[in-house]
């Protein structure tokens, strides 16, 4: 046995030095290796690893530019910050010189011997191999849509689409926006498009494999996917966009020029008049026609008119459903689920099930609501001003019944037996018409002139009607006269929170805001909006500078509040500060994981992930923070914090890694 | 491959085919031009860059992959490959060539790779149970079948990085001892005593195996 160990080991060890063994060495082992199967498969073994993993693919022209496509944003930062200021040299400026001549020589040459100029489809015969028979494009084909999304006044084909969910695009169907309006469609294989701000878009033909768009004016944004075997132009009154499969944006002044920026993979921009040269405009670079083609970087602008269609892409078509949001007053900010959506009158895709939505405008009431799941459903609001008054004065406008008339309250009397009670009548109703001036000039009279006991009702409803035109100074003032004139009284106290609120967000005045707020959450009387007080009053703190007072704010908040609406905010707020000031990561976390949990999709859900991975990362828990850069980049990958976000990915990777010679 | 080696011939472009049909060419080096590309990146040009990148992505990726084995990983480490290249390239002096340089990042990124990959081993294991781990590692890696690259890669992992990457260089890319010694900037003699140590450690991770 021994003997036989003795010469497995000098077998393994020629083994391992078989290139270089004798004549002698080599038979010796190969008698061995005959003999003994354990070395026999030693053998075998090594000789599969000496042979190498097989044939290594090349990488496609497609992966070779999704790669390259991928790191672009990164690389164009780092260009942009490590550009100089460039000397001015004489030999630059007697090349430019020398180029500007040419180019007069060669304009003057040009101009005096006509030569065919290349048109458009000679450009794109060679690049675009479709063969496009003339009558498909006369007759096109139909193309039936759906409507992501239709905010305020559009046309289709002249008519309005407001109320509608599908759409049915032909040859030659024009659509027209009117300013401020949006619409978001999307036909066929999940192709999406969204027009904005004045737009005139029509369809110019549409084959099975070509779609070509005409846009007059106005901005767009396509997400055109390459899988659906279509090649799709645009067509503005400068230049031509073509492209097989991107997400990219296109905006006409007219008369002046079109921009053309690219979001994800490429498109060829060709400029309609003159001679000038195609143009390959690649992700994140944008291009203006007509003048001289030049490529920059993307701006934000571009990004956010390409956010619009990439939020409607979240939701498939199996799991939607068209909601309707109408009423009054119009122009209501539509949230659902902590996400503005856009502005009534809204026609909108979401996604099934029931979803919660917020509508708010200013001088009335947030209107709460939560929808079922129908699959197609219609939100009529009908919104109330902004202060919850006593039902005691609430009386309806009409003449109340007989028996409730015997069971009236002694104040209701005197209220009836006031003067300015009919005056007070007619302001609310001027109000509920929408007559606000007409109704300030009557509730002033009922200031002015009563003394009973719908005085405080008069001066709330004219502290509303001040805040609904704008005038919030005033309407702070009212309030606060309310306030001073029965302190302990329920209006009174929801007075403070209006003060309280149009100081913060309106007047700006955080002193006035914080002892508003303050009042009331201190006042025996409470109220249902004790939590937003408490929760206002550490926002404050925070906007003031006094972070620690804040961290404290918050930190008793989440303890007298732990299951409040608006906990999930109080604790990504309490694990901001803990990172920031105290250095406590791991607490940090917890708080903030709490509310990336509860709020997944909340705008401020990114910087809550972001800040997991920094406490991650300085807590060394670097495959925890790995973990979540992950998480990160999956969720956000054009997130703002991607580029810091793959520094720390890079820290970890490489121990040598120097935010100092990174930082630039 | 980023760098000639004894297999790939001469370092300029090859326009043989057209030298045989009587077109004239002028021979253009490659070096020249990769030069060309460098001086435009180190002023900030990314086309000059886009350029570089192409030039050089099949050699970068054919190098990550042999180092750390094919997977999902090899895409991201390529693009960190490229980036950290844009971001030190105003330090490149131009000493050695542009793809010796390319390489020793490429080998950098993969041996971080690698140190990651077996720290996060030891955490899984020291935070996993023990004998679930033991199960886990028999289940993956059955003794007898060695014909997968992964399994190629797992004994490869027992190596240190030197050793390994000598080993890789010279069995699968087909460089020779004075190729890798320039590659590396290391004597000759070191790295062949590499290759003879790295050769012995399979061995010995293979016997290792069979006697389990």
């Amino acid at each position: 046995m021994r003997r036989l160990d003795r010469e497995c080991r000098h077998a393994r060890r020629d083994l391992a030095r078989q290139a270089e063994l004798n004549v002698v060495d080599q038979k010796r082992l190969d008698v061995h290796l005959n003999l003994c199967a354990d070395c026999r498969q030693v053998a075998e073994d090594f000789a599969l690893i000496t042979a190498g993993p097989g044939p290594i693919e090349t990488v496609t022209e497609n992966n070779q530019r999704r790669l390259y496509n991928q790191i672009a944003p990164a690389i164009y930062e780092i260009a942009d910050s490590t550009k100089k200021p460039e000397r001015p040299r004489w030999g630059r400026w007697v090349f430019v010189v020398a180029v500007s001549a040419a180019s007069i020589a060669v304009g003057l040459a040009l101009f005096f011997s006509p030569a065919p100029v290349p048109t458009v489809e000679g450009k794109l015969a060679g690049r675009i191999p479709i063969a496009i028979p003339d009558n498909i494009i006369e007759e096109g084909i139909s193309f039936h849509g759906l409507i992501d999304r239709c905010e305020g006044e559009v046309l289709v084909d002249g008519n309005s689409s407001g109320d509608k969910r599908d759409i049915t695009i032909r040859k030659d169907t024009r659509i027209v926006l009117d300013d401020g309006s949006r619409f978001t469609f999307h036909v066929g294989d999940l192709t999406r498009i969204a027009l904005f701000g004045e737009a005139a878009w029509h369809l110019t033909a549409s084959t099975e494999t070509y779609l070509e768009m005409q846009l007059d004016r106005g901005r767009l944004v396509v997400d055109f996917d390459a899988d659906s075997g279509r090649v799709l132009k645009v067509v503005t009154p400068d230049s031509i966009v073509q492209v097989t499969g991107t997400l990219f944006t296109v905006e006409v002044h007219p008369g002046e020029m079109t921009q053309v920026g690219v979001l994800h993979g490429s498109v060829e921009v060709v400029p309609r008049h003159g001679s000038a040269q195609m143009v390959a405009v690649s992700e994140g670079e944008l291009t203006t026609m007509p003048g001289d083609p030049q490529i920059v970087p993307l701006s934000d602008h571009q990004r956010m008119m390409a956010a619009e269609i990439q939020m409607m892409s979240e939701y498939s078509d199996e799991n939607t459903r068209t909601v309707r949001f109408d009423g009054s007053p119009e122009r209501v900010k539509v949230e659902v689920d902590g996400r503005v959506l856009g502005i009534t009158p809204l026609t909108m895709r979401l996604p099934e099930g029931p979803v919660s939505y917020t509508l708010t405008a200013p001088g009335m009431e947030p209107y709460v609501g939560v929808l079922a799941g129908e699959p197609e459903e219609e939100v009529a609001f009908s919104m109330r001003p902004a202060i919850d008054y006593e039902p005691t004065v609430h009386r309806p406008i009409t003449a109340p019944r007989a028996k409730k008339r015997a069971r009236r309250h002694r104040r209701h009397r005197a209220a009836e037996a006031d003067p300015g009670w009919d005056l007070f009548k007619r302001a609310r109703a001027a109000m509920t018409a929408g007559d606000i001036p007409f109704a300030i000039r009557l509730l002033e009279q009922v200031v002015e002139e009563s003394s009973g006991a719908n005085f405080d009702s008069a001066l709330a409803l004219l502290a509303e009607c001040y805040a609904a035109i704008g005038e919030y100074r005033k309407a702070a003032d009212s309030f606060d006269r309310i306030i001073a004139m029965d302190p302990d009284s329920a209006t009174a106290q929801n007075a403070r929170y209006e003060v309280g609120r149009l100081a913060m967000d309106r007047l700006n005045n955080l002193k006035r805001a914080h002892k508003a707020f303050t009042a009331y959450v201190e006042s025996p009387r409470g109220g249902a909006l004790k939590e937003e007080a408490y929760y206002s009053l550490c926002e404050l703190d925070s906007r003031k500078g006094a972070l620690h007072s804040a961290a404290r704010c918050f930190d008793s908040f989440l303890k007298s509040f732990p299951n409040a609406h608006r906990a999930p905010d109080a604790r990504l707020h309490r694990g901001a500060f803990y990172q920031e000031l105290e250095n406590r990561w791991s607490a940090a976390e917890r708080d903030l994981m709490a509310f990336i949990k509860a709020k997944p999709r909340h705008p401020r859900a990114e910087e809550a992930r972001y800040r997991v991975v920094l406490g991650r990362y300085q807590m060394r828990d670097e495959r925890g923070a790995l973990r979540m850069i992950d998480n990160y980049l999956s969720k956000h990958p054009k997130g703002q914090y991607r580029l810091r976000v793959r520094r720390i990915r890079q820290a970890i990777l490489n121990p040598n890694f120097s935010w100092k010679n990174d930082a630039k | 491959m980023i760098v000639r080696n004894k297999k790939s011939g001469d370092d300029t472009v090859e326009v043989g085919v057209l030298e045989k049909i009587g077109v004239p060419v002028k021979k253009v080096a490659k070096a020249d031009r990769t030069q060309r590309l460098v001086a435009r990146c180190q002023a900030g040009d990314t086309k000059a860059f886009k350029l570089l990148f192409e030039q050089h992505v099949d050699g970068v990726h054919r190098h990550l992959t042999l180092l750390i084995g094919p997977g999902p990983d090899v895409d991201d480490l390529l693009q960190l490959v490229f980036l950290n290249v844009f971001q030190s390239i105003t330090r490149f002096r131009g000493q050695s060539s542009f793809a010796t340089w390319l390489f020793r990042i490429t080998a950098n990124v993969a041996h971080q790779e690698i140190r990651l990959k077996r720290r996060l081993k030891r955490l899984n294991s020291a935070v996993c149970d023990a004998s679930k781990v033991q199960a886990s590692a028999t289940e993956s890696t059955p003794e007898r079948n060695l014909s997968t690259q992964q399994q190629i890669y797992g004994v490869l992992d027992q190596l240190a990085w030197k050793k390994r990457e000598t080993f890789i260089l010279y069995t699968y890319e087909g460089y020779s001892l004075d190729e890798i010694a320039q590659l590396l900037g290391s004597s000759v003699s070191t790295i062949g005593s590499r290759l003879q140590s790295a050769r012995r450690e399979i061995v010995k991770v293979l016997g290792g195996r069979k006697r389990r």
